[in-house]
């Protein structure tokens, strides 16, 4: 089998809820389609809400597509590699683009559900909703009253970053979730020591499960300190310096985590995840995978959680107005906070293949 | 998809030359019992698997497969091999990772059988060869090692590891001088010392190992002594590799990382419990910008199940060919061999993609278990 072609249809996203001020109600998507020889397409989302798919696109045309062009799309392992060589170039989000459309193709000739592929684990797995960065502590109560009342058992606050308020904002979620809900914290790499330290010791008080990136992300020497002086577990390197897979070696090294963190995105594909994940169960933690930016890439990533034992939740990213586009069946999280492994073959997403013809902005090839 | 049945069938295995690598594992000779592990189906789907070796059979191992694992895997989807790999993996203080490892390589063989792909694209494909070296028994002299060590250059194959005697440093420094001498400077050439020495003796070969130019120093010390590889890697130029036999299994690796006790990560199918593990191991390795040098897998099959894994890693550098054939070599119809370039080839039919022969295992039949 030989991959043939490889285009980029980018198609419009509007009306998307600015997250900072000053952000644009606009971004671009990109419909990835690697295509072969044998008729197989394999199918996968560049860019998100906040990344516009129009900054990636022309450098994955330009430095990855010679890559994989003419190339058997099984071979996976050594495309990667190759590819990654070309993180100077391009972003991660372009490699990890055209992993993900690598492995449909490759679950697709299997014929089987990207999970059975990779041997399944489990069949389902609990949601927590993650909030947006909002500014008001009733705006986290409401939100969380409104996930608990559903059926959901987790949220994750993005907390204004004003360590004090935060701390608020904490205690009034937890006030209103109640004893036996999961909150978590993830202050978005924003607090300096003294902060993350008092953050993380009222956090502890109150029973939250996870701490995440309290500290900037290549703080390492403040994370293995402040994991020292915190009995709440603490979450990074969704973000660690270098990017790839290989940079977690010396925060497992150094003891600077309880978790390894990442995503089809941050971390360039399906590829790395797995082998994050493997990385991870070696040293008995857990890989906690983050939401992926946008759906094709979360259903995606529920076929990878699907497949390991060391992750414990799927992240849902709120809102949906700003996560979810371009999916016909996007993932649904049920009255238990549950989401489902899929049954259909290769990624098995439900590409809205007629929107994204009338949102089309540009092609690319 | 539903788990049927799983037999494993006994055959004898005779003839085996007498056989030695070091002082550690004992002279074997004669006979042996091997057995092929089947995992039927409810949709016709048959996998396969070896278990045992020419110094440890099968029957020893096979009714833990029967009595503790078998009921694990029983009325499963065997595309659930990530759930099946855990459960089996909780059952190693009642087996042995050889067991495990036999059921996991049958699941991957049923699922590469199912996809139509062979292992190695299931897993995703990095190449399709690996260049062999040839990895010695014990021999009766230096000049027996250089001699073998020659023959294998002007074969063509990539290098040559010596499994020494182990009775004394100096005795083994003695052949690592041999080999040199014969094969010339330019030739890779590397020591395996099989967990033989202390700290001191592991430090005097581990030099005349680095002045004579070898590739890697394996298992010099025993191999849970942590404490001496660290001292030892800090002491010599030349790569240490450990962790072949360290205690546990695949997430024992990680003190070792940690400790910088090791530049390399060891293990094959057969002790490290299966691809399952192995591939991890690959990745954990990778991880840390180290080589996963997969180690022989102690039977035919499974080497096949380990080339798959090297033909989708980019970390492992050679495959090895345990010598000689008549101790490593048996119930395949067409085995492993390295060709004229030293390299070793994928297998690129559906599964294993190995021609088991099942006639011969019908022919040599002794027992079976279910």
């Amino acid at each position: 089998m030989k991959i043939t072609d490889l285009t980029i249809k980018l198609f419009n996203w509007e009306g998307i809820p600015p997250r900072r001020p000053g952000d644009s109600a606009t971004s671009q998507l990109g419909l990835v389609t690697i295509s072969t020889d044998e008729g197989l397409q394999g199918h996968a989302f560049l860019g998100s809400s906040m990344a516009t798919a129009e900054d990636d696109a022309p450098g994955l045309i330009r430095y990855l597509k010679p890559l994989v062009m003419g190339q058997n799309p099984l071979d996976r392992e050594r495309l990667w590699q190759e590819l990654w060589a070309r993180n100077r170039q391009v972003s991660f989000r372009a490699i990890g683009a055209i992993d993900c459309a690598l492995w449909d193709i490759g679950a697709k000739a299997a014929g089987m559900p990207l999970h059975k592929m990779l041997g399944s684990y489990r069949t389902s797995v609990p949601a927590y909703a993650s909030s947006a960065p909002m500014d008001k502590l009733e705006l986290f109560t409401d939100e969380v009253a409104h996930y608990k009342e559903r059926g959901w058992t987790a949220y994750k606050i993005h907390p204004p970053r004003i360590p004090a308020y935060d701390i608020e904002v904490c205690a009034a979620v937890r006030e209103v979730a109640g004893p036996d809900f999961t909150p978590m914290l993830d202050s978005m790499w924003s607090y300096d020591y003294p902060w993350a330290l008092r953050v993380g010791k009222a956090i502890e008080e109150l029973d939250y499960y996870w701490y995440e990136d309290p500290l900037p992300e290549d703080d390492l020497g403040g994370y293995v300190k402040l994991r020292k002086n915190l009995d709440i577990p603490l979450m990074a390197t969704e973000y660690a310096p270098g990017g790839g897979f290989t940079a977690f070696a010396p925060w497992l090294q150094y003891g600077a985590t309880d978790y390894l963190r990442g995503d089809i995105q941050v971390k360039g594909g399906i590829t790395p995840l797995i082998k994050a994940a493997h990385m991870a169960e070696a040293f008995h933690l857990n890989f906690e995978m983050h939401h992926g930016g946008n759906s094709l890439n979360n259903i995606a990533q529920l076929h990878v959680i699907m497949a390991m034992k060391n992750c414990e939740f799927l992240e849902v990213l709120l809102p949906d107005v700003a996560q979810k586009y371009g999916i016909s069946e996007d993932i649904e999280v049920d009255s238990n906070g549950m989401a489902h492994a899929s049954d259909k073959v290769g990624i098995g997403a439900e590409i809205d293949f007629v929107m994204i013809e009338k949102m089309k902005a540009a092609e690319l090839s | 998809m539903k788990i049927t049945d799983v037999t494993l069938t006994l055959f004898a295995w005779n003839d085996i030359p007498a056989t030695k690598y070091g002082q550690l594992s004992q002279e074997f000779s004669g006979t042996s019992q091997m057995g092929l592990v089947t995992i039927t189906t409810d949709e016709g789907v048959e996998g396969h698997a070896f278990l045992g070796s020419a110094s440890r059979g099968a029957n020893l191992d096979g009714q833990t497969l029967i009595d503790y694992l078998k009921p694990v895997v029983m009325g499963q989807d065997p595309l659930d091999r990530e759930r099946l790999y855990q459960d089996l993996q909780k059952r190693y203080r009642n087996t042995t990772p050889r067991v495990i490892g036999a059921v996991d390589i049958a699941l991957w063989d049923i699922a590469g059988k199912i996809a139509g792909l062979p292992i190695h694209q299931l897993l995703g494909s990095y190449r399709q060869s690996v260049p062999a070296y040839a990895s010695s028994a014990v021999l009766d002299s230096p000049e027996a090692y250089g001699e073998q060590a020659a023959q294998y250059k002007a074969d063509g194959w990539a290098a040559y590891k010596i499994h020494p005697p182990t009775i004394s440093a100096k005795g083994d420094i003695a052949v690592c001088e041999a080999v040199r001498e014969a094969v010339g400077d330019d030739y890779r050439i590397m020591l395996d010392s099989t967990w033989a020495y202390n700290y001191y003796e592991a430090l005097a070969v581990g030099k005349a190992a680095e002045r004579l130019g070898f590739y890697w120093y394996e298992d010099p010390l025993a191999d849970d002594d942590m404490y001496n590889y660290i001292k030892l890697r800090e002491h010599m130029d030349i790569p240490i590799m450990a962790t072949e036999y360290s205690p546990g299994g695949f997430t024992a690796y990680a003190p070792w990382l940690v400790s910088q006790a090791t530049d390399y990560l060891r293990g094959d199918v057969a002790v490290k419990g299966g691809i399952t593990a192995i591939y991890k191991t690959a990745h954990l390795a990778e991880g840390f910008h180290l080589n996963f040098e997969i180690h022989h897998g102690g039977n035919s099959l499974n080497n096949v199940a380990n080339t798959h894994v090297i033909m989708a890693i980019k970390n492992c550098e050679y495959f090895e060919v345990l010598l000689p054939s008549g101790a490593q070599k048996y119930g395949l119809i067409e085995d492993i061999d390295p060709d004229e370039n030293g390299l070793v080839y994928a297998f690129n039919e559906p599964g294993l993609g190995a021609k088991i022969d099942f006639e011969l295992i019908e022919r040599m039949k002794t027992a079976v278990l279910s």
